[in-house]
């Protein structure tokens, strides 16, 4: 059986949680510190989608565990909560370093991107080559599965 | 219709006796082994369809089970289901990453196991039944038929398909049409390259499947030609080897004999030498070719400028040295709302300021614990498989 490992980190668990139960055929495992959800494409090939909490500091050893095969990571915030983007920079900044994956910056905005006004998408910023940043609604299956596509062109550009 | 056939490995073989029975009820073929080296002895005679395995088995236990099982080409398909009583998340995902198709908790409830494994058999049933109707072609050991030796085999025989080759972390795939190889993948690696260095690799395994290949080629020059290269290539790589210790050799700088660069293939080297290298990391991650990077690796592993790793550094530190093959200012891309004020427009400052020195030898980097590689180990087809599979379903 061939594995892709999504991981989906960011400072808001029930987003993540919500996120990876609207894309999974099963959820194997969800606790406090995880939720991991499985994906079957077909009979030879899985996607494993892991919330996991994702520490710049000190991460435990699941962390490790879950980051083998990994494709790329989904970093998640909440758009309403302004204070969490400090530590979402820090992830990203963190990841990066880590290992040179794509990265999908997710800002969920319940009912979707289209309620915030254009002046509001004004203030461009440095991403590097390997993130994207974009807007969904992770109550929305079809947001959800979008990111995750996002995701995936990514890694395909990365590997072509 | 031939009888399903199960094996159940189990350290207490009493302890199923009734599942025993339900299966057997149910149809099945079902044989019991008290220990791990048993249930793969067994295998091999009984080739069992499915195998419940309980965790902590004796002599061979069931991780190690699952793992021959799974990274066998002849037993990958048989279903596996691991039991255990260990209610760590850690132990079951980790269980779950090594391939098993369902994951057991004891005690369980009998009727639940006996239709798990009913489903599973039949998913695997109509799954090899597809496979058979949808894939031709062929899979081998390395280390029986190189991938020269498979390349030339495939080019007298003019056959079109995908050559899937997988050693360790590492994985290729070859495009091949009427014989002539046509394109290359390996993730950041060139073509040819990548091509040459799977002419290398020796432990491993490969799959063919006989398919139309449409794309042009990007290979200038003849099968037959690349095939000859890569002999001489594999010689030489043959050769360079026997000058290391073994390309897994961990390697660190010796201040003491001086580690300042004297040509531009030094510089190459020592730049991604970050105290515990190992040899073949170099040579992935270097932005010279393969040989070259050896071959300097050598030189200066000769000259006494690169020493063995102490043994206590090797887990300490990251091994990440990739390449990075986009410059980090290359796309300034996306846009954040104004609802960034302004400390955090200031922190959004600090930190497009570090992306711009990421590529720097002095980013933090190499400070992280974590030892993982930078490859993708899913395949263009296989990802493109996923996006079309998010793109076409509903939920669940």
């Amino acid at each position: 059986m061939r594995i892709g490992e999504i991981a989906v980190v960011g400072p808001n668990a029930s987003a993540k949680r919500e996120f990876i139960r609207n894309v999974s055929d099963e959820i194997v495992v969800q606790t406090d510190d995880l939720i991991f959800g499985r994906l079957r494409i077909n009979n030879q090939l899985v996607v494993h989608l892991y919330g996991v909490n994702y520490s710049v500091e000190n991460n435990s050893p699941l962390w490790d565990l879950v980051s083998q095969k990994l494709l790329g990571y989904v970093v998640l915030f909440n758009w309403s909560q302004q204070d969490s983007y400090i530590e979402v920079q820090k992830m990203v900044d963190s990841l990066s370093s880590i290992k040179q994956l794509p990265i999908v910056i997710a800002a969920n905005v319940p009912g979707g991107a289209e309620i915030l006004p254009p002046e509001f998408l004004e203030i461009k910023m440095n991403l590097q080559a390997h993130c994207e940043f974009t807007f969904c609604d992770v109550s929305n299956v079809d947001s959800v599965k979008k990111i995750l596509v996002t995701l995936v062109d990514a890694v395909i550009e990365k590997i072509a | 219709m031939e009888r399903k056939r199960i094996l159940i490995a189990v350290n207490t073989p009493s302890d199923v006796e009734k599942l025993r029975k339900q299966l057997a009820t149910s149809g099945y073929e079902v044989k019991v082994v008290n220990n791990g080296t048993a249930a793969l002895n067994l295998s091999r005679e009984f080739q069992p369809h499915l195998v419940l395995s309980e965790l902590t088995l004796a002599k061979v236990d069931g991780h190690h089970l699952l793992r021959e099982f799974k990274g066998n080409a002849s037993t990958r398909r048989v279903s596996f289901v691991m039991m255990s009583s260990h209610r760590s998340v850690d132990e079951r995902v980790h269980t779950i990453s090594l391939g098993v198709d369902d994951y057991i908790t004891v005690p369980f409830d009998m009727r639940e196991v006996v239709s798990r494994i009913k489903i599973l058999l039949e998913e695997s049933e109509s799954i090899e039944l597809s496979a058979a109707r949808n894939s031709k072609g062929f899979a081998g050991n390395l280390c029986d038929m190189n991938i020269i030796e498979t390349a030339q085999a495939l080019e007298i025989g003019k056959k079109s398909g995908v050559l899937v080759v997988l050693s360790g972390d590492d994985e290729g795939v070859i495009f091949i049409r009427d014989g002539e190889i046509v394109d290359v993948e390996m993730a950041e690696v060139p073509p040819a390259q990548a091509l040459f260095r799977m002419f290398t690799w020796s432990d491993g395994t490969f799959r063919f499947d006989i398919e139309a290949v449409e794309q042009p080629s990007r290979f200038d020059v003849s099968t037959a030609d690349l095939i000859k290269r890569g002999m001489v290539y594999k010689d030489r790589w043959d050769q360079l080897c026997q000058g290391l210790p073994s390309l897994q050799t961990s390697l660190t700088k010796n201040k003491k004999n001086g580690i300042l660069p004297r040509s531009e293939d030094e510089k190459a080297v020592l730049s991604i030498v970050n105290g515990n290298s190992k040899t073949l990391d170099l040579v992935k991650n270097s932005e010279l070719d393969d040989l070259r990077t050896l071959k300097t690796v050598i030189k200066l592993f000769n000259e006494g400028r690169l020493k063995e790793s102490p043994p206590q550094a090797l887990s300490a530190k990251s091994n990440f040295n990739g390449k990075l093959s986009k410059s980090p200012n290359s796309r300034i891309t996306r846009l954040v709302g104004s609802f960034l004020h302004s400390s955090l427009r200031s922190d959004a400052t600090k930190f497009s300021s570090r992306i711009d020195r990421f590529g720097g030898s002095e980013s933090s980097r190499g400070s992280h614990p974590s030892t993982i590689s930078n490859q993708i180990h899913l395949n263009k087809s296989e990802l493109l498989m996923i996006r079309e599979k998010l793109l076409n379903r509903g939920k669940g």
